[in-house]
């Protein structure tokens, strides 16, 4: 199994803005308060990793319990919400159009740059390596408009299937790229594709699905044997994320009703059948979003050691530090290539 | 390859430090049944409770016996006339680095590789399949980085306080220090990577040990390409190193590290970075680079695999074969026949000056 370490650094600041975030955020409570308020729709759930039913109380975020499983270590949500209210508030509330409106296009620039070209880069170099012939890719349950629009315009993929989006299809304006959409708003629809795509994306969807067993198992059985599966998302085994707990501005549903550990995440791929070819956690953050943390709220409970490195402003040993992190597989952000066996 | 298949009976000869990594790797085997260990020192076999199977003290006996595969590790002055007896008794051949101690060694076992063309013989270069330079070898073969523009190569080790008294010091037996020991499998991977080198240049040193074989070696090779490589080959680099850098057109990759069972050599990664230009002002020289780190060494089992496989299915040895083994002893040849040596002191161990 490979992990992946880069050298360079990020800033939260230059993806979550502050103020800006801050706004989201306060929408989105709105939102969830609103929108799930009968909390008699929500549902109990297992572990959504390793289905253990054996959990604690973790914490709590907008008036909904997340819990710690006692197995793997995993945090979701539970009781949770279904796909389909998920789906809805992705469609309709006003948090996501202000995402959509104003804070995605303030950060735009930086997320093509430091974020979706990586993931190009990323996709074609692991497929040069483990693929050969045409390219044909599924994108699973996106809620980013921008990145399918990226993908849309991406030559490199011969076939390309947007499955079940999280955004309204109308609101992409370019008819061009409309009439290039092969799309399968029903993931149970998916039969005519089965065995044609080797390449399957789920970018940050394990975070806010309910039925994490049903992503996986469909996303297994659209890909052909030997097909590539990529993932990201973030995992509570991240320094940063268990330093702020609670107090980590990352985790709220619904974007984030699952976070799942190292260990539950090669848990639920080996369930599936699924052998882990790349597990790597590239994160830049981890340090910079604990610091600026402290920084606004110095009463946070923070261990002693990290307040004395946080002390010595020292940018080559936040440096080190994060490098430390991604070597060790410390950081919250994890992404993983999985391929059919 | 199907399980289902018949066992082949495998047997060892020479039980030092490689035939005890060979016996783990047949008992692990689910195409193999251990058989038979042959040294001339049958009390190192008896010591060891581990082993289940016959023991015989002379692989005369041992390849009279109902035995499909040898595994020859003996030292390298015995190992050529193992290997011809084998193939002439009908077995099929495993034969560790270095294939012998000279050319003519090679020929010798290449010849009887000829006389039975239904027997397969390969040679243990297993750096070909540690997961950095499997790694390296797919990108480079991808060709989306250009071709290669040159190799640098170090490899060595810090000689330990038996470096005098090992087999692998004395030239009678080895046929010659460093080189052909440790930096032979980096020649190798040099043929792996860039194909067969026409033009070298060496310096062989005795800097240090007190030995007749060379503790240091300083190797320039050039191909028809206009491919060029370095090697440093080292029995006086106090730290243990293993560092092969690949530089293409467009890509750089390092592999640096190897996993083994002591992790002497560091952990095994793979730095991959791209070439910046004119587009990149603010990073000029210094890309981001993207570093692998690997948890599994199974260059040895790949390896034997392969070769079983190749017995299985009667397919040509294609990797490590004799002719890998000819080509990279060429360049050994070339460099001893070419050597210069460079005068200067010897140092005893403990650094007194001797000469």
């Amino acid at each position: 199994m490979k992990n992946v370490v880069f050298n360079d650094m990020g800033r939260e600041a230059e993806f979550k803005p502050d103020p800006i975030f801050k706004k989201y955020l306060k929408l989105t409570e709105s939102d969830i308060k609103k929108e799930f308020k009968y909390k008699k729709q929500l549902k109990v759930s297992d572990c959504p990793a390793c289905e253990s039913r054996k959990n604690s109380k973790a914490f709590s975020k907008f008036g909904f319990q997340y819990v710690e499983c006692q197995n793997c270590g995993t945090v979701y949500m539970s009781p949770h919400m279904e796909d389909s209210r998920i789906k809805e508030h992705f469609l309709n509330s006003q948090s996501i159009r202000f995402w959509r409106d104003t804070l995605s296009k303030a950060t735009q620039d930086k997320r093509k740059e430091k974020i979706y070209n990586h993931r190009w880069q990323w996709i074609n170099d692991t497929v040069e390596e483990y693929l050969s012939g045409d390219r044909n890719i599924a994108d699973f349950n996106s809620k980013n408009m921008d990145y399918v629009i990226e993908l849309l315009n991406n030559k490199y993929f011969n076939k390309k299937l947007i499955v079940n989006p999280y955004f309204n299809i109308e609101d992409v304006t370019d008819n061009d790229l409309k009439r290039k959409l092969s799309l399968a708003s029903d993931p149970r629809n998916l039969f005519s594709n089965k065995n044609s795509i080797n390449i399957t994306t789920l970018f940050e969807v394990i975070d806010y699905t309910s039925d994490v067993d049903t992503l996986m198992k469909t996303t297994k059985n659209l890909l052909c044997k030997g097909g590539l599966c990529f993932i990201t998302t973030i995992s509570i085994s991240g320094f940063d994320l268990q330093v702020l707990w609670e107090n980590s501005r990352s985790i709220f549903p619904v974007d984030r009703i699952n976070v799942l550990s190292q260990k539950g995440l090669e848990l639920l791929f080996k369930r599936h059948g699924f052998e882990i070819l790349e597990f790597s956690t590239p994160g830049v953050l981890d340090f910079d979003i604990v610091e600026s943390e402290f920084k606004k709220h110095p009463d946070l409970p923070i261990p002693r050691f990290i307040r004395t490195v946080l002390a010595r402003d020292d940018e080559q040993l936040k440096q080190d530090f994060q490098n430390f992190l991604q070597v060790n597989k410390l950081s919250s952000f994890a992404r993983i290539v999985l391929r059919k066996k | 390859m199907k399980s289902k298949q018949k066992k082949l009976n495998a047997a060892i000869v020479g039980y030092g430090y490689m035939g005890k990594i060979r016996k783990k790797i047949i008992e692990t085997s689910s195409h193999m049944e251990l058989v038979g260990i042959c040294d001339t020192n049958k009390n190192s076999i008896l010591a060891d409770d581990s082993v289940k199977c016959k023991i015989y003290d002379s692989y005369e006996k041992l390849l009279k016996s109902k035995v499909d595969i040898i595994f020859v590790c003996t030292p390298n002055s015995f190992s050529p006339e193992i290997v011809v007896s084998s193939l002439k008794k009908g077995k099929h051949v495993f034969c560790e680095k270095p294939p012998g101690r000279t050319l003519d060694d090679v020929k010798m076992m290449m010849a009887a590789e000829k006389e039975n063309p239904s027997l397969k013989l390969m040679f243990g270069f297993n750096h070909r399949y540690h997961p950095g330079i499997l790694e390296a070898k797919t990108i480079v073969d991808g060709g989306r980085f250009g071709k290669i523009l040159f190799l640098k190569g170090i490899y060595g080790k810090s000689g330990g306080k038996d470096y005098l008294q090992s087999w692998r010091n004395r030239k009678e037996i080895s046929g010659g220090g460093i080189l052909v020991d440790q930096g032979i499998h980096m020649l190798d991977l040099f043929r792996y990577f860039c194909g067969d080198f026409d033009e070298i240049k060496g310096f062989l040193s005795k800097m240090f040990w007190d030995s007749d074989v060379e503790d240091n070696a300083f190797v320039y090779l050039k191909n028809k390409e206009g491919q060029v490589a370095t090697l440093h080959s080292s029995a006086t680099l106090w730290k243990h190193t293993f560092k092969l850098e690949i530089f293409l057109e467009e890509a750089y990759l390092i592999v640096s590290g190897l996993l083994s069972k002591t992790g002497s050599y560091g952990r095994e990664t793979l730095t991959f970075g791209r070439r910046q230009f004119e587009d990149e002002s603010f990073a000029l020289g210094n890309p981001r680079e993207e570093i692998i780190y690997f948890d599994q060494d199974l260059s040895w089992t790949t390896e034997v695999e392969k070769f079983i496989e190749c017995i299985f299915k009667d397919k040509k040895v294609e990797n490590s074969s004799s002719y890998d083994a000819l080509k990279v002893m060429e360049l050994i040849d070339r460099i001893y026949r070419d050597e210069t040596i460079i005068d200067g002191p010897i140092y005893k161990l403990k650094g007194e000056k001797i000469q």
